[in-house]
């Protein structure tokens, strides 16, 4: 049980990573993204395909996929979410959810309704014993890697010249403008690293299991549990709030193998009820 | 244009509607009555989401979660106590009410964007439970037996009075909650939560309200749909699907208004009828077109319409009477 | 300076600004005042780029910048100081100061000489920004406009919404920019303090200049007439 519940925290971290991406949309940038999930799948696929082709290791096609989906973030948030922006939480909401559909259907579309994932090799079965529990090498190399990237995304919109820039558009566009920042390429930029971000967590994600055209919501929705139960506007938050999704699902998976996102699901809402800023609130609005 | 009230023209509109469900039994084929059966639902159910999203500016993502619990209802409580189905689109209607009250406190404790994605997480919740319990059929779901003993033609025109009554009954709805004085609250509150609570008016009541409703008919509506269909099972019944056809159905039409789910359903079931057989590009279609439209002409095609036409079918803006004007 | 000629402006169908005409010396503190709805903001929103003149120019060190983007103006060396402070409440103040220099203008502001010049907010500069008084986060705006190095500095309503001691603060503060060569224009509702701390005053009814002249030969009849449009 306590090897089922490690391996718990660890799938966490790859939660926590979904959850960064959504993260910066959400809690940084105050817009939603409903095609959240539907991106990291698209990256699954565009890695499947670059290692199709050219033979290579997933960890290989990462440094490929990360910028490709950076670049397809850039344009997505400076083409089309930059006009939802302005009229009411609704627009983005409704184009995000568009989108959401049109990505399902292109992937399906090229890709068809098979089942997929992206070989590790040797990395997948590898393991090192820690005591009585066997731990999987790949679980502990994703945890290390989501704890890099986090803590490159705190260090970065924490104490750069662009994170603060970031933080001062989220918070009034207007004035942000009056200081010299360019609001728009500010928040591209910003959209494109939580899809590169999110590209990442695909091949972690590709790697350790199968995924389809239609998996994507589900990601999207684990995302949002990991954000909104670390608490909004905490980047190290939603590391923390993954980890927790992660061991609630282990814990559903102890009673019926397939039970794993529905008491994590309810794990989430009674976190909600009884906490509903998170476990680590830090938003302070005007 | 006659200069009739506004009220009066609204009235009337549904006047003509109902005329043409009563009419579509007597000349329609077989087909034509099942079709506006499950158009009938369909639009109730845009209707109601449109009331709470357009008017009461609650995205309800997981709306679905009402359409399975009304569908399922129906089956549990018909096969259940082996009667005829159709009466019992009340309880449907009922038991999604009593849900939607259930959920408020986890509901409220959000807002915007996240009680969209959150009311999508209860309607996964639901659907998971549904999956997972074998009482109710688990993955394989639900048929509904009772409407063997009943004779097809019976069937089918009972089961198209039922639908027709509840698109009949949303409309009504639509019409005196957005007419009235309750109508004012909700824009007032969807404009500046602010205002409106300086105002006087409770939020959290006026919301409660509107959910309540549109989930009791909304549960109603589906029950009526899956009556056609015969077959419920969490993978359809709690579908995203659903989803989707709402969004398009009221997004091509226009949001917040009555007029907009109306044109919009129509303009769903037209492109379906005519080019539903080419798979998901019929999907990517549709996204395009949802999001165009959201970018470029976020009033809809009845926006676009009216003003070609300049009128206002199911008029619900409060508009200043000059001096001298009667009511 | 500042040289504003027949300056129309509108906020869509609304005209707000009807031939405004308007000149500032280099170095002179210039006040800007007049009743609610004479278009002082607008000014202000159409000279930092937020609002696009309908005709018109604005010219800054001989440079026109009227329809130039917020971002393009800073670098041309104007700063605002805006109504209601806007701090930014996700920023601690320090970083505040820092966001203001984003545009990398070249200049003598840096943000020890900001701390100089207002100690009490050296205090806080670990703290977020929302922790500050009114008075305080006045101080921090200001320091946050300095730290753009403008050429001009617009303060608008600098006295709003705090108290009177507060504002003596504030004004004491600023007056320690004075010798800085700054070339200011305050927009303010207290006509006494505006008079008392600028060169010059300009007053505004119904987007135009109707009264101008030097702030220490002010005749206070003439001005409340101006100021309510009474002969």
């Amino acid at each position: 049980m306590l090897e089922t519940l490690i391996n718990g925290a660890l799938v966490g971290a790859l939660y926590g990573l979904y959850g960064l991406g959504l993260s910066l949309c959400l809690g940084l940038m105050r817009q939603i993204n409903l095609a959240h999930g539907d991106f990291i799948i698209f990256s699954a696929f565009i890695a499947l395909q670059l290692m199709t082709h050219f033979g290579i290791h997933p960890l290989l096609a990462l440094p490929i996929v990360a910028p490709i989906m950076f670049v397809v973030g850039w344009l997505l948030q400076r083409f089309v979410m930059e006009r939802t922006l302005g009229r009411g939480e609704m627009p983005p909401i409704l184009v995000s959810f568009g989108l959401s559909v049109i990505l399902q259907n292109v992937m399906l579309e090229l890709f068809s309704a098979d089942t997929k994932s992206l070989d590790p090799g040797a990395l997948g079965t590898a393991a090192v014993n820690l005591g009585s529990v066997a731990i999987g090498v790949l679980p502990l190399l994703t945890l290390a890697v989501a704890v890099g990237i986090f803590a490159l995304t705190a260090a970065v919109f924490g104490s750069t010249r662009f994170g603060r820039a970031v933080r001062a558009t989220s918070d009034n566009e207007a004035v942000a403008q009056l200081m010299g920042i360019r609001t728009r390429r500010v928040f591209a930029n910003a959209m494109g690293a939580a899809l590169a971000i999110s590209a990442i967590a695909a091949i972690f994600y590709g790697m350790r299991g199968t995924f389809d055209p239609s998996t994507g919501p589900e990601r999207m929705l684990f995302a949002f549990e990991a954000v909104i139960l670390g608490g909004l506007g905490s980047i190290w938050g939603t590391l923390a709030g993954g980890i927790i999704l992660g061991i609630a699902q282990a814990a559903g998976t102890l009673i019926i193998p397939s039970l794993g996102p529905l008491v994590g699901h309810i794990v989430f809402l009674i976190g909600l009820l009884l906490m509903p800023g998170g476990l680590f609130t830090k938003r302070i609005r005007a | 244009m006659i200069m009739a009230s506004p009220l009066a023209r609204s009235l009337a509109a549904v006047g003509i509607l109902a005329a043409v469900l009563l009419v579509i039994p007597l000349a329609g084929s077989r087909y034509a009555i099942l079709l506006t059966t499950e158009i009938a639902a369909v639009l109730s159910i845009a209707l109601m989401w449109n009331l709470l999203a357009g008017f009461g500016g609650i995205v309800f993502m997981g709306f679905q979660v009402f359409i399975g619990i009304g569908g399922y209802t129906l089956f549990v409580a018909s096969n259940g106590l082996g009667l005829p189905p159709f009466p019992f689109v009340v309880l449907s209607a009922l038991v999604c009410a009593g849900f939607a009250l259930l959920i408020t406190p986890i509901l409220f404790r959000l807002s915007g964007a996240q009680l969209a994605i959150g009311s999508w997480v209860i309607s996964e919740v639901i659907r998971l439970i549904v999956y997972h319990t074998s009482a109710l059929g688990g993955g394989g779901g639900m048929a509904l037996t009772t409407v063997r003993g009943i004779d097809r033609s019976v069937r089918l025109f009972a089961t198209y009075g039922t639908s027709a009554l509840v698109l009949l009954v949303a409309l009504l709805a639509c019409i005196a909650l957005m007419r009235g004085r309750f109508g004012l609250a909700l824009r007032a509150m969807k404009d500046s939560p602010l205002a409106a609570e300086a105002m006087g008016v409770t939020i959290r009541k006026t919301q409660t309200y509107v959910l309540l409703v549109a989930a009791a008919i909304g549960g109603a509506a589906g029950a009526c749909y899956y009556m056609v269909v015969l077959q419920v099972s969490p993978t359809a019944g709690f579908s995203m699907n659903w989803m989707a056809i709402i969004l398009f159905a009221v997004i091509l039409g226009g949001i917040g208004t009555l007029e907009g789910p109306i044109v919009g359903v129509a303009i769903y079931f037209l492109l379906r009828e005519t080019m539903g057989n080419i798979g998901s590009l019929y999907f990517i279609i549709l996204g395009l077109l949802a999001i165009g439209v959201m970018l470029l002409a976020p009033g809809g095609a009845w926006s676009l319409l009216k003003s070609v036409i300049r009128i206002d079918l199911l008029p619900i803006r409060r508009t200043m009477r000059e001096a001298g004007q009667s009511a | 300076m500042i040289s504003i000629t027949d300056l129309r402006a509108a906020y869509g169908p609304l005209p707000v600004l009807f031939g405004l005409d308007l000149n500032v010396a280099r170095g002179e503190t210039l006040a800007l005042i007049g009743a609610n709805g004479a278009g002082k903001t607008t000014t202000f929103a159409v000279m930092t780029g937020r609002l696009k003149p309908q005709a018109g120019s604005v010219s800054v060190a001989g440079r026109d910048i009227a329809g130039l983007t917020p971002m393009d103006i800073v670098s041309h060396g104007l700063a605002l100081v805006p109504e209601g402070r806007q701090l930014f409440p996700s920023l601690t103040v320090e970083e505040n100061l820092v966001v203001g220099a984003h545009s990398r203008r070249a200049g003598a502001w840096h943000l020890e000489r900001v701390y100089e010049i207002f100690p009490t907010v050296a205090e806080f500069r670990k703290r977020p920004s929302t922790a500050l008084s009114g008075g305080q986060q006045q101080l921090v705006a200001i320091g946050r406009a300095l730290m753009s190095n403008p050429e001009v500095l617009l303060c608008d309503e600098l006295s709003l919404g705090l108290s009177p001691a507060a504002v003596d603060v504030v004004y004491s503060a600023l007056q320690k920019l004075r010798g800085a060569g700054l070339t200011t224009v305050i927009v303010e509702q207290d006509i006494a303090r505006a008079l008392a701390f600028s060169d010059r005053f300009a007053c505004m009814r119904h987007g135009r200049i109707v009264l101008s002249g030097s702030s220490t030969a002010a005749d206070r009849t003439e001005i409340s007439n101006a100021y309510f449009g009474m002969r």
